[in-house]
């Protein structure tokens, strides 16, 4: 426990690839053997694919799960009663979601991280927010989603906040303007998801005919592309439109997933998403899941030092990705930096089922 | 409503006049239609598959099986609603065939997403019922395609004799929703699981090209529908029956060799397989420790069992994940032959004998035993139904 709180609070790009290797070896060997003794799943399959008892196992030994199975099995490794809340990942209607068992440790854990990753961009002291999102997100709290973690993860970073969309997640441009108003001349802090910000800000300011001037505004979302590839956005194009539309220049798209939260990829002013010291990333071949050479895309394997409430330390992702280098960012950042290219694409399979629908 | 329907072969307003099982039209347009599709000599092996099955000698085998001395004459029952299967590509030309041959006119309801082989099959039936001398059987065909829309299918259900739902579980339940004439009848194809039982013995003293010619029979029953058809083999098990211990890696280099050559196993192939691998481990199906063995450049993914598990129907495979284990004698499956286990494909044995054998073992599942190559081969019997008995009517 004590070594956890030195982790804590190293800061969070501090440590070199090698550095990292040896506090992963360490502390993600312990991880595996708490998870196995308290998750009777996991114990089964870390004995199903031959993981090793009782020897230090090397990040790319460590055995990984699907993402996937979060959202056919709830994995816990602490008692029901120790689980504070389930976070569920924001998917569309129909769609099967992940549930994550968080207990308080691993739930402060992660809000902890995620301050110190975006307090590394931003600065330490508090920004007026603009959420670009509706506030209706956050009420369901019987449904905790990614996306309502997401808004409130990042509010402790707000002095004063405002939603820029009402509760039919159409754009109040009063609100907008009169809460940018209250806060002219300071540095503001934005956030909102990348399908979100792209459809109901951007599109509708377009629409409308209408900008904002938000020269000191600083932006930061996150959500994936997947939505977004299917209009054929790219980052650029999505940057090029919000700084017309919005005047916000600086941007940072980031990486992360409701089953890893708080341990965000960050994006740097070069453009590429970095590995804070709390979490890593290897990159898998998608056919035979072996490790990719250097610079040869593949998988993006998350790794974790934050999960103790559930077996979540090691995922294997459906999102293709590729290592662009190590500790030599421009930017000063040490560790691992990458570059997300997007979903594998899915498959026509065969077989009896499904019918009905289309 | 009709506006949002496509007609995609026969006619819109099939009449539904009973004719006897096997009736001559029925055969000659079945076996005019094999003629047709046989004629394209096509690569596409499910349409080819579908052009041999209707061919006339073949149907004439299963008019004779299905004479069956009985109390009065027999007639089919009027109208069926079909409902075919989106990812089975012919599949919709059996059951419609099936509902034929059994003496019915029928609506065949089609997914809107079709692929090439559909359009295919679809063009040659609409070809061959627009021919002068098929004008009764087109009277009684209407291949229709829509959206999933519940007031189209009410109206179609309103009207019918019986339905034959394809698809399984989720859109039997679906259909279930929707209510059926009182008399009508109804046959449900559920969500089922098929595995395979291969004689040690026999597999072990097999010469190298008959080996292959095994394995490549083997890949037909599985790869060929991505092992995803309700009668592809999601286990296999070997029959310790002799032979040497090296067989079961024989077996399997074998196969690994016929699917590194044939199998397309993409990202997302790979990423549904290990997650039905992850999600058994999780659940603690009893596999070896020393982890899934891979062959043929990954595409094959044996996870071996250390005991047989009571719930190991409820495990799929898929893209080239089996489930192995062994049995002494056959009979110790039956206990694990759950409603849910369909096909039983197996090579070095008898299927005869092995259907005796699960009948003598009063085994709850196992609807169908085959030999290996056989498993996707549609049968007039299926679920352990006699279809066209089922579809049909009886004067007594």
């Amino acid at each position: 426990m004590d070594d956890r709180k030195d982790w804590l609070a190293l800061g969070p790009y501090s440590l070199s690839q090698a550095q990292k290797r040896a506090l992963y070896r360490r502390e993600l060997t312990a991880l595996t053997a708490h998870h196995r003794e308290h998750c009777a799943e996991y114990r089964h399959f870390l004995a199903a694919v031959g993981c090793p008892k009782d020897t230090p196992l090397e990040p790319e030994e460590l055995p990984f799960l699907p993402v996937s199975v979060f959202k056919q099995r709830t994995l816990r490794s602490v008692p029901e009663q120790e689980v504070f809340k389930t976070l569920t990942s924001s998917g569309t209607t129909g769609q099967a979601v992940s549930r994550i068992c968080l207990d308080a440790e691993t739930s402060a854990d992660q809000q902890t991280v995620l301050s110190r990753i975006v307090g590394d961009f931003i600065g330490q002291q508090r920004l007026p927010l603009l959420v670009l999102d509706s506030k209706r997100v956050l009420r369901d709290r019987a449904m905790f989603s990614a996306r309502g973690a997401g808004i409130l993860g990042f509010s402790i970073f707000g002095s004063r906040s405002c939603y820029a969309l009402d509760d039919e997640m159409r754009l109040d441009l009063g609100a907008v303007r009169e809460f940018l108003q209250k806060v002219a001349g300071r540095r503001i802090l934005l956030f909102g998801f990348t399908y979100i910000i792209w459809a109901e800000v951007v599109r509708a300011l377009e629409e409308q005919g209408e900008t904002l001037a938000i020269p000191d505004g600083i932006l930061i979302h996150g959500g994936g592309w997947k939505k977004l590839a299917g209009q054929a956005v790219s980052p650029e194009e999505f940057k090029d439109r919000i700084a017309r539309r919005l005047g916000v220049r600086q941007v940072y798209d980031y990486y992360g997933m409701a089953e890893q939260t708080g341990c965000i990829y960050m994006e740097c002013p070069c453009g590429h998403l970095h590995a804070s010291v709390w979490s890593d990333v290897l990159f898998r071949r998608p056919q035979d899941h072996s490790l990719c050479a250097p610079g040869e895309p593949g998988l993006i394997q998350v790794l974790s030092l934050l999960p103790r409430s559930y077996p979540g330390h090691s995922l294997l992702t459906e999102d293709m990705g590729v290592l662009l280098g190590e500790d030599d960012c421009p930017c000063g950042r040490l560790g691992r930096y990458f570059k997300v290219i997007g979903r594998a694409p899915r498959a026509e399979t065969r077989g009896c089922s499904d019918t009905y629908e289309g | 409503m009709r506006d949002n329907i496509t007609l995609l072969a026969g006619t819109l307003r099939p009449q539904s006049e009973p004719w006897p099982p096997f009736a001559p039209p029925a055969l000659d347009f079945l076996s005019a239609l094999s003629d047709r599709i046989r004629a394209l000599h096509t690569r596409q092996e499910e349409l080819a598959a579908f052009g041999f099955w209707c061919r006339r000698a073949h149907l004439e085998a299963l008019a004779q099986r299905h004479i069956s001395p009985g109390p009065g004459p027999r007639l089919g029952r009027g109208l069926l609603f079909h409902l075919a299967p989106s990812n089975v590509p012919a599949m919709f030309g059996y059951t419609f065939a099936i509902g034929l041959l059994a003496g019915n006119a029928g609506v065949v309801r089609l997914s809107t997403r079709r692929g090439s082989i559909e359009e295919t099959l679809c063009g040659l039936i609409r070809q061959t019922l627009d021919l002068p001398q098929f004008a009764a059987v087109k009277a009684r065909s209407s291949l229709v395609s829509y959206a999933r829309d519940d007031a189209i299918t009410r109206e179609y259900l309103s009207g019918c004799d019986g339905r034959v739902i394809w698809g399984g579980d989720e859109t039997i339940a679906a259909m279930r929703r929707l209510p059926l004439p009182a008399r009508a009848v109804e046959l449900c194809f559920a969500d089922r699981w098929s595995l395979a039982l291969l004689s040690k013995q026999a597999v072990c003293a097999l010469d190298e090209p008959t080996l292959a010619d095994w394995a490549h029979r083997f890949y037909n029953d599985t790869y060929l529908m991505d092992q995803n058809a309700c009668s592809s083999p999601q286990a296999v098990f070997w029959l310790e029956d002799g032979g040497t211990p090296d067989t079961p890696d024989r077996w399997w280099d074998a196969v690994a060799k016929e699917a590194a050559a044939r199998y397309a196993l993409d990202a997302y192939k790979s990423a549904r397989r290990y997650e039905r691998f992850c999600l058994a481990a999780l659940d603690g199906l009893p596999l070896d420790p020393a982890g899934p063995v891979y062959g043929g450049r990954h595409t094959v993914m044996r996870a071996r069992l250390t005991a047989l598990p009571p719930a190991l129907a409820q495990y799929k495979g898929g893209f080239g994940l089996f489930f192995e284990g062994s049995v002494q004698a056959p009979e110790e499956l039956i206990p694990f032959l759950t409603p849910r286990v369909q096909t039983i494909v197996c090579a070095g044995l008898k299927p005869a004998a092995l259907a005796q054998t699960l009948a003598t073992g009063r085994a709850r599942g196992g609807d169908r035993v085959v030999g290996l190559g056989q498993a996707l081969e549609m049968d007039t019997v299926w679920d352990g139904w006699d279809l066209i008995e089922a579809l049909s009517r009886r004067i007594g």
